[in-house]
This record gives structure tokens, C-alpha cells and sequence, in this order.
């Protein structure tokens, strides 16, 4: 008995002591920073461009321990004339759907437009879910498409109850080009621009061939949302579940990242996002980090010539986010340096492969988005060019680094190159370019 | 012209009492109508800019709490060190979701931030857009002395177009107490590219100005979250609807329920106050909704008076025409029973004067019966004759035969009939016969005329006990005067006497069977003789005077 005793009191106090690792686990950063060179070691005596990758990753949680981020959403949907009939229905009926995810802490907002904007269901706690299904099925479509008042109204809504602890996010759907209100994407950019800094972020989902994909693209972009293009409204469903799962899964919000170069180190441009650049300074931000996802960008960077064997700080990495878990403002630090060499054999040889791989892919989807910009002129000679030559630096990379990632991209860039040619396709290949760039320039999961 | 008969002009009558009070009664309500419009239209006219006045007012506020937020930024950024400025300014500009650009002047031409040779792309480029702003030093000119939003003109050698306001005295009173140093401030509304953007500066008493350039995007975005929705119940427009428009009249927001046609027109338009100067509000709604409704109404209030009013006019009609139709019967009736009677009435009249004559002086009882019957049966050919020429006058189916004759004589025998029921009564006749040559007259009618007179004498003015007849030749008339000596007649009545079925009231004549046709017969005929029957005034009874005319045809 007594053995027994000693027994039941040892487990008790190792099960103790698991409790506490556990919970002490669960304080542990959910973000993992990490700041690399593409090629750590740098020819001597010779100025250089190179890339640096700043790297954000959310770790897995585990699920049954912690409590998920309350949202606060703002479904804005079109329903302009165009929207008449199934799209309309399926977008209803998607809308439903994914408010049915969600749970009592949760906060929900449906607007819709037209000519008008109307708030159908204000910002409410998702308590009862029939109520608010039931305010969506009434939903009806007709008239133009006042895109700039709709997002301006869910934003409005979102800004009821938008709290650093919670995903502040509009929701917008569209089939049509906005023809109230502003239009050009460079002003729905500039909106975006201006909800980000709010904390606000906005997805865009673009149904049918009637849209305007750059705006779309820009709204999100700014605004650090995703994007998706829906060809088909029956599809309308499977995309709400993608963007509620990414929702449902931030782990960190309001990413501050501040990149100061040193030692003469002067920085080019970021790939693929948008950013500040002032000086030897870069400042950007994230709006949110998702569980098990890495987020990063790519900043180009000129080096000045270093000697043979001398070691240099590149840029130093500041950043600092909002815990979701422990709902505290946190910080992380990186520090990237870079050796200089003589022997070109050692540069290749201390190729950081992944940074390289990613850091190609990117200056390639900027190539290709060059490439739009030509095929929009009209000049499909040019723009075929700009992709075959982006398909040859693919190519060349490939090599370099034995790639099979960047040899699939270069594949890609071919097929892209044709899909430039047909004149009858190009409204439909133009959406999906600009989807694809989208992603790939922000890691957008799905 | 034609007459028209007595039907047509009931008809005529009628419709006039129909058509009249609802001409009446539409033109009136016309009128009422169109002054309700009026007034109706002042209503909604009020309404209207009291609604767009209302939205005014929400914008302004949201400038004027703009203001009061960027004069507090201005308060912390000038507030930090010279050597930390940069780089706190671009923080602030890093997370202000409104402002984007700023520019800092130490004084009028020594400009702090953006930092020079040290500025940022995006910085610079905004440094050179607003060249023409910051290096006018004009601009910021110490304006408190005015009291009202004051625009600036500004002449500037550059392609940008520039609009200065100075914010009104009232905002700066309320800043005021947490910014004392604050000297003026203002907006200024610029043009980069094709769009209209808004800065708004600062100035201080050590002469610092601070610029703020708004997101212009972010500003319209907050100015339509202040604005109401579609939904009915946050707007309170029912059939209207109200677009904010640019400068360049595109809609910028729009929200009521009416759906606005393309190239409809506003019903009012009012443009907003600076700093928004060039942009307005429009508001839209289907004007003929209202005055349509309320003109449905009154004319169906007319309709349906004009349907009574026919409906009564129908039944009167019908009313009269049945009354028209049962007295034209009866007059037949009448007539046609007259007509039957005076065949056995001569008969009667005959065989007892035939009697008569072959009756003995000594059988004086069966005499007098007889005198009674043949005096009674003239009497009542008299009435049977009276009531045929009344209906022969109503056809106009008399004929005057004039025959030579003498006047006198025709008297005599007129009065020779009526002697003995005069007698009867106690009366007796007193006359003058004057009348003596042959003229030219129609017997029938004189003793007509002499048997109407004779038996009014008889029946009202037995009291008087005679009945004085004088007779008088006058180149081609020939007069009768008949003069009894009774109650005579009423000053009222005299006028009335003549006309058909008048019988005067009073409890003299109570209980006296008569017609009342008698006298109108009697002057009709006289007229068809081409003379006249009057009653002239008498000291005692009346006077009836008949003139003939007794010239050959």
C-alpha cells in the first residue's frame, strides 16, 4: 500500500509538472522568424544584387489546447443586376454556409450593393444563425454595382466591434465593374491601403468573366487579403470554406516588419508585396499570420564590394505582432550576415536552396505580371518575350540550384505564354494570371 | 328663332341644373387642386432642403471633427525634437489610415519634412506636386480677423488649381483651449492628375506650417459610412433617393429607394460648403406621384356628384312627364266627355222649350219646373262650352266668324238667358243700350265672353242685387261694360284673376263651385276678337270692361 502511495503521488506530480510544460509550450512563440541570404557567401571585391528572404512562419497549435481567434466579418455581397439567377443563389447560399461555421463569439455582417448599399444583417454576434440565414435568402439582385460603398459600409460594420483580438476582415464578392463611385483600381488600392493600417483586411472573390481583376487584385493586395477568381458559381461554396478556414486559423495579427540594411547595404525593391522604402530602411506589414502557413517576402538588395573572407551584416529584422493566443503584443528579431569570397565555386556551393528557389519564383512572377502589363497594350510580341525570357531565367536558376520547383514554374511561364496568343480567352486567362500571380506573390494558401 | 315647346325647355332647364353647380364644383376644385399643388409643392420644396441641408450638415461635421483631430496631430508632431521629426512623422504618416503625405515649413520658404536630399520616392514626389502650395507663403496668411470660411484666391503659375478656405472662427474657439498657439488654419483643395485632393494646414504663432494631404479615398469612404443606407428605415426617404456628386458630377454614393432613370434630373441640387465647395447633393423623386393621387380622388368626388346630380334630374324628368302625360289624359277625359254631353243637353234644353211653348198659360207651376231645367241646361252648356274652348284655346283651334249683327241684340239674348236665374237670386239687370248699328262681330264669342261675366255676377256678387250692362260704339270697337255691385275683387288678386284655374280665396267664395277658367277664357276670346277684356277700378264690386274690334274682316 504504501508503495502505491508513493507511486500515485509521483505520477500526480509528473502529471503536474506535464500541465505546466504544456502550458508553458503553449506561451512559446507561434511565429518562427527567419532572415536568409539566397547566397550567403558573396564574390569579393565586386558590387552585387542579392536577395533576402524574411520569413514568417505559424507554427501548428495544438487545437483541443487553444481557443481560435474570434472573427469579425463583413460579408459584402453584389448583387447587381448581373448577379441574377444562380450566381446570386449561390452566393446566398455560400454566405449561409460559411456563417454556419462560425460560433457565439464571432461577429457577422452582411452588406450588400447595388445602385445603393444596404446593411441586411449589421454586425451582430453570431448567436442565431436561422435569423441571419434568413435575412440572406431575402436577398435579391438588381441594379448597378456600387463596389467602393459596399466595401466602404462592411468596413464600417467591421469597425462596430474590430479589436486587435479578433480577425477583422471584409468579405467582398463581386461578378461586375464597378460602375458607382470610384472604379479605378489604383483608388480601390488606395482604400485597401488606408483599411490595412486599421487592421482591416479585405478578401476579394471575383465570380464570372465580368469583373475587374486588377482592382480586385489591388483592393486585396493593399489590404493584405486574399484573392480568388470563381468561374463558376456553384464553386462560390468551396471558396467561402477556404477563405473561413484561413480565417479561422490567424495566430498573429497586425505584422510590423522593419528591415534597416547596414554597412552601405542599399535596398532595390520588395517582390511581390507592398512596402516603404526610405533610405536604408524597408517597412511593411502583414495583416495576419495562419497557423502552419509561411509567409514571406523577398527584399533586393545591392552590396557594396566586400573583401575576401570579410564577414558584413546585410540587414537586421524587427518585428512585431500581435499574439493571438495570448492576445500581447510581441516581438522578433533577425540578423542576416553575409561572408564575401574569391572562389566563385564557394558561392555556388553555399546556395541556401530554398531562399534561392523562392526568391527566383518571385522575380519571375514579376516578369510575368510585366508581361500583362505589355499583353494590355496590345503588344502580345513584347509580352511574349518578357515571359519566354522569364522562362530562360527560370531555366537558367533551375540549373543552378537542381530545382524541380522552378522547373514547374518554368513550364508554367510556357503554358502562360501561350494562354497571351488567344485573343477570345485572354478575358478568362487574364483572371487566372492575375490570380495565380496574386498568390504566389502573398503565399495565399488556397 | 324657333319657340321651344315647353318640353325642350324642361330639358333644357334641366340640364342646365345639372351641367351648372358641376361645372361649378370642377372648376372649383380645379382651383383647390392646383393651390394644394402649390402649396404642396412649398411643402416638398421645404422638405427637400431641409433633407439635403440635414446631409450637409453631417458632412460638415465631419470636417469639422477632421479638423479638430489633424489640429491635435498638428498639437504632437509639433511638439517633437528636431532630431527625432523625421522619423516620428513618418510613423505617424506609417499608421494613419488618413493622412498620407505631409509637409512641415519653418517658415515660409524652410521646409523641414519631407527632410531634403534625405526624402523618400513617394516623398518627393508629393514635395514637388505641392510646389505651388507650400511655397506660396499667401496661403497661409494669418486670416483669423475673418469670421466666416473665407475662399482664397490663389493665382498660380502652375498647372495646379488651387482653392483655399480658412476654417471659421467658431471651430478655432473650440480648439482653442487644448491649442493655444495655433494661429489659423485652413484647407486647400488642389488638383493632382484629374483629381481633386484635399490638404489641410496648420499655422502657429513661430510661423510653422503643417500640411496635412488627405487619403482622398479614405475621406470619401468615412464621408459615405456618415451617410444613411438604402434600407428605408435608416434613411426615411420613401420614392426618393439622394446621389453625392464630385466636381465632375459623377455619383460618388447614392442611397433611397427610388431608382434614379439615366439622364433623369435632379428635383433639387445643392452644392456642399467649403471644403467640399464644388461637390453637391441631388436629390431625386418622382414629382407627378403626389398631385396624381389627390386628382383621382376629386375627380371621382366629382364623378359621383355628377352621377347624383343626373340621377335626380333623370327622376324629375320622368317625374314631370308622367304628370304631363296623366294631365293631358285627364284634359282628354274631359274633353271627350264634354264633347258627349252637349248633344243630350240640346236634346234636353229642346224638348223643354218645346214643352214650354206648348204648355197653358194657367199651368204656371209646370212652368216654372220647366224654366228651372231649360235655364239649369243652358248653364250647363255654358260650362261644357267654357271647359272646350279652354282646350280648343290650349291648340289654338278657336276661329273667330265675324257675321254682320247688331250688338245690342246679341246683349239682349245673352241676358234674356239669365234673367231667370237671376231672378231667382233676387237680382236684376240695369242697362244702357247704346250699341244699335250693324257691325261686324262673331255672336258666339260676345255671349261667351257676356255668359263668363254674367255668372261670376251671379255667383259672387248676388249681394249687390243688380248687374249694370252698358254697351258703347267707338268707331270700330265696340265696349260692354258689366258692372256689379258685390265684394268686389282684392287689390291683390287683380293681376291674377285672368289666369287659368286662379280662384280668389276668402270666405266669401269658400263653399262657391267654380272651374276658375271662366275669366281666362273669356279675355282669351276677347284677344282673338282683336280687342280686350279689363277690369278697371270701381268704388263698389267689379267692373269688367270688353272692347271688341268689330271692323269688317
Amino acid at each position: 500500500m504504501k508503495v502505491s502511495r508513493f507511486k500515485q503521488l509521483a505520477i500526480g506530480v509528473v502529471s503536474s509538472l506535464m500541465l505546466i510544460a504544456t502550458v508553458t509550450n503553449a506561451k512559446v512563440n507561434p511565429v518562427n522568424l527567419s532572415v536568409d541570404l539566397a547566397t550567403p557567401v558573396l564574390e569579393a571585391d565586386k558590387a552585387q544584387k542579392a536577395f533576402v528572404k524574411i520569413s514568417l512562419t505559424g507554427i501548428k497549435q495544438n487545437q483541443e489546447l487553444i481557443k481560435r481567434t474570434p472573427t469579425n466579418i463583413a460579408i459584402v455581397l453584389d448583387k447587381s443586376g448581373s448577379m441574377q439567377g444562380n450566381k446570386i443563389r449561390h452566393a446566398r447560399e455560400a454566405a449561409i454556409m460559411a456563417i454556419n461555421q462560425l460560433g457565439p463569439d464571432d461577429i457577422v455582417s452582411v452588406v450588400t450593393y447595388d445602385t445603393t448599399v444596404s446593411v441586411v444583417v449589421p454586425a451582430t454576434k453570431v448567436t442565431n444563425k436561422a435569423n441571419i440565414a434568413d435575412m440572406i435568402r431575402q436577398i435579391q439582385a438588381n441594379g448597378s454595382t456600387a463596389l467602393f460603398a459596399g466595401v466602404s459600409k462592411g468596413a464600417d460594420e467591421i469597425r462596430k466591434f474590430i479589436s486587435a483580438n479578433r480577425v477583422n476582415r471584409v468579405i467582398l464578392l463581386s461578378d461586375g465593374l464597378a460602375n458607382v463611385g470610384p472604379q479605378s483600381p489604383s483608388e480601390l488600392g488606395q482604400l485597401g491601403a488606408s483599411l490595412a493600417k486599421e487592421g482591416i483586411s479585405v478578401t476579394t472573390i471575383g465570380l464570372g468573366l465580368g469583373y475587374n481583376e486588377d482592382l480586385m487584385t489591388q483592393l486585396a493586395g493593399f489590404s493584405d487579403g486574399n484573392h480568388a477568381f470563381v468561374e463558376n458559381a456553384q464553386d462560390l461554396a468551396k471558396i467561402f470554406q477556404s477563405e473561413f478556414g484561413d480565417v479561422l486559423s490567424v495566430i498573429a495579427q497586425g505584422v510590423n516588419i522593419e528591415i534597416h540594411c547596414a554597412n552601405g547595404v542599399r535596398p532595390i525593391r520588395i517582390l511581390g508585396r507592398e512596402g516603404e522604402v526610405v533610405g536604408n530602411k524597408v517597412r511593411t506589414r502583414l495583416n495576419q499570420l495562419y497557423s502552419t502557413q509561411e509567409k514571406y517576402l523577398i527584399l533586393e538588395v545591392e552590396v557594396p564590394p566586400g573583401k575576401s573572407g570579410q564577414q558584413k551584416d546585410i540587414a537586421s529584422v524587427q518585428v512585431s505582432y500581435n499574439n493571438m493566443l495570448n492576445k500581447k503584443q510581441e516581438a522578433l528579431s533577425g540578423l542576416v550576415v553575409a561572408n564575401f569570397s574569391k572562389s566563385k565555386q564557394e558561392v555556388t556551393k553555399s546556395i541556401n536552396k530554398d531562399v534561392y528557389e523562392d526568391s527566383v519564383e518571385q522575380v519571375a512572377n514579376e516578369a510575368a505580371q510585366e508581361a500583362i502589363r505589355l499583353r494590355d497594350e496590345g503588344n502580345i510580341p513584347a509580352a511574349k518575350a518578357a515571359l519566354k525570357q522569364s522562362a530562360d531565367y527560370l531555366a537558367k536558376e533551375s540549373k543552378v540550384v537542381k530545382s524541380e520547383k522552378l522547373k514547374k514554374q518554368q513550364e508554367e511561364v510556357l503554358e502562360d505564354a501561350a494562354a497571351l496568343e488567344s485573343e477570345a480567352d485572354w478575358n478568362k486567362n487574364r483572371k487566372l494570371l492575375k490570380e495565380k500571380q496574386y498568390k504566389r506573390a502573398k503565399q495565399q494558401s488556397y | 328663332m324657333k319657340k321651344l315647346t315647353a318640353q325642350q325647355k324642361i330639358k333644357f332647364v334641366l340640364a342646365l341644373l345639372i351641367l351648372l353647380p358641376i361645372c361649378i364644383l370642377a372648376w372649383l376644385s380645379f382651383q383647390l387642386q392646383k393651390n394644394e399643388r402649390i402649396v404642396q409643392a412649398h411643402q416638398a420644396q421645404n422638405l427637400i432642403d431641409s433633407r439635403l441641408k440635414a446631409v450637409e450638415r453631417e458632412l460638415t461635421v465631419y470636417f469639422e471633427q477632421l479638423e479638430i483631430q489633424l489640429r491635435s496631430d498638428y498639437q504632437t508632431l509639433a511638439n517633437i525634437q528636431q532630431s527625432k521629426l523625421t522619423h516620428q512623422v513618418r510613423n505617424y504618416l506609417y499608421d494613419s489610415p488618413l493622412v498620407q503625405n505631409i509637409f512641415i515649413l519653418a517658415d515660409s520658404d524652410n521646409i523641414t519634412f519631407p527632410p531634403d536630399g534625405m526624402a523618400s520616392s513617394k516623398e518627393q514626389s508629393f514635395i514637388n506636386q505641392t510646389k505651388p502650395i507650400w511655397s506660396n507663403s499667401e496661403l497661409f496668411q494669418n486670416l483669423v480677423s475673418q469670421d466666416e470660411m473665407t475662399k482664397v484666391q490663389v493665382a498660380s503659375e502652375s498647372d495646379a488649381k488651387l482653392e483655399a478656405f480658412v476654417s471659421p472662427v467658431s471651430q478655432k474657439k473650440v480648439v482653442a483651449s487644448f491649442a493655444p498657439d495655433i494661429l489659423s488654419s485652413g484647407w486647400v483643395s488642389w488638383y493632382s492628375g484629374s483629381h481633386n485632393r484635399l490638404l489641410y494646414w496648420v499655422k502657429d504663432s513661430t510661423n510653422r506650417v503643417i500640411g496635412f494631404d488627405l487619403n482622398r479615398m479614405r475621406m470619401l469612404s468615412d464621408l459615405i459610412n456618415r451617410l444613411p443606407d438604402a434600407t428605408y428605415e435608416n434613411n426615411g426617404l420613401h420614392q426618393s433617393s439622394i446621389r453625392l456628386l464630385n466636381d465632375k458630377s459623377n455619383t460618388l454614393y447614392q442611397w433611397g429607394s427610388y431608382s434614379i432613370d439615366e439622364g433623369k434630373q435632379a428635383l433639387r441640387t445643392r452644392y456642399l460648403s467649403p471644403p467640399l465647395a464644388n461637390w453637391k447633393i441631388a436629390y431625386f423623386s418622382n414629382k407627378s406621384t403626389l398631385a396624381k393621387l389627390s386628382w383621382v380622388g376629386s375627380l371621382a368626388g366629382l364623378l359621383a356628384f355628377a352621377i347624383a346630380l343626373i340621377g335626380l334630374g333623370i327622376y324629375f324628368y320622368r317625374e314631370q312627364q308622367r304628370e304631363m302625360f296623366q294631365a293631358q289624359q285627364r284634359v282628354s277625359f274631359v274633353n271627350q266627355v264634354s264633347h258627349e254631353l252637349k248633344t243630350p243637353l240640346t236634346n234636353i234644353r229642346m224638348y223643354a222649350e218645346l214643352l214650354t211653348d206648348q204648355l197653358y198659360e194657367e199651368d204656371q207651376q209646370h212652368n216654372k219646373y220647366l224654366k228651372v231645367i231649360t235655364g239649369e241646361s243652358l248653364r250647363l252648356s255654358r260650362l261644357i262650352e267654357n271647359v272646350l274652348n279652354f282646350s280648343r284655346a290650349q291648340r289654338n283651334a278657336i276661329k273667330i266668324n265675324k257675321a254682320p249683327g247688331v250688338v245690342d241684340e246679341c246683349v239682349k239674348n245673352t241676358i234674356l238667358a239669365f234673367e231667370a236665374t237671376l231672378h231667382n237670386k233676387g237680382m236684376q239687370f240695369e242697362v244702357s243700350y247704346t250699341a244699335d248699328k250693324t257691325v261686324y262681330f262673331d255672336k258666339g264669342i260676345i255671349e261667351q265672353i257676356l255668359n263668363n261675366l254674367f255668372s261670376n255676377a251671379e255667383k259672387y256678387a248676388h249681394e249687390g242685387k243688380k248687374i249694370s250692362v252698358a254697351t258703347q260704339l267707338e268707331s270700330d270697337q265696340c265696349k260692354i261694360t258689366v258692372q256689379d255691385y258685390g265684394p268686389g275683387i282684392p287689390d291683390f288678386a287683380y293681376n291674377k284673376i285672368f289666369e287659368p284655374f286662379y280662384r280668389v280665396s276668402s270666405k266669401l267664395t269658400d263653399g262657391i263651385s267654380g272651374t276658375g277658367i271662366g275669366l281666362t277664357i273669356a279675355q282669351q276670346l276677347a284677344k282673338l276678337h282683336g280687342g280686350e277684356l279689363k277690369l278697371i277700378e270701381s268704388k263698389v264690386g267689379a267692373c269688367f270692361v270688353l272692347s271688341i274690334d268689330i271692323s269688317p274682316v
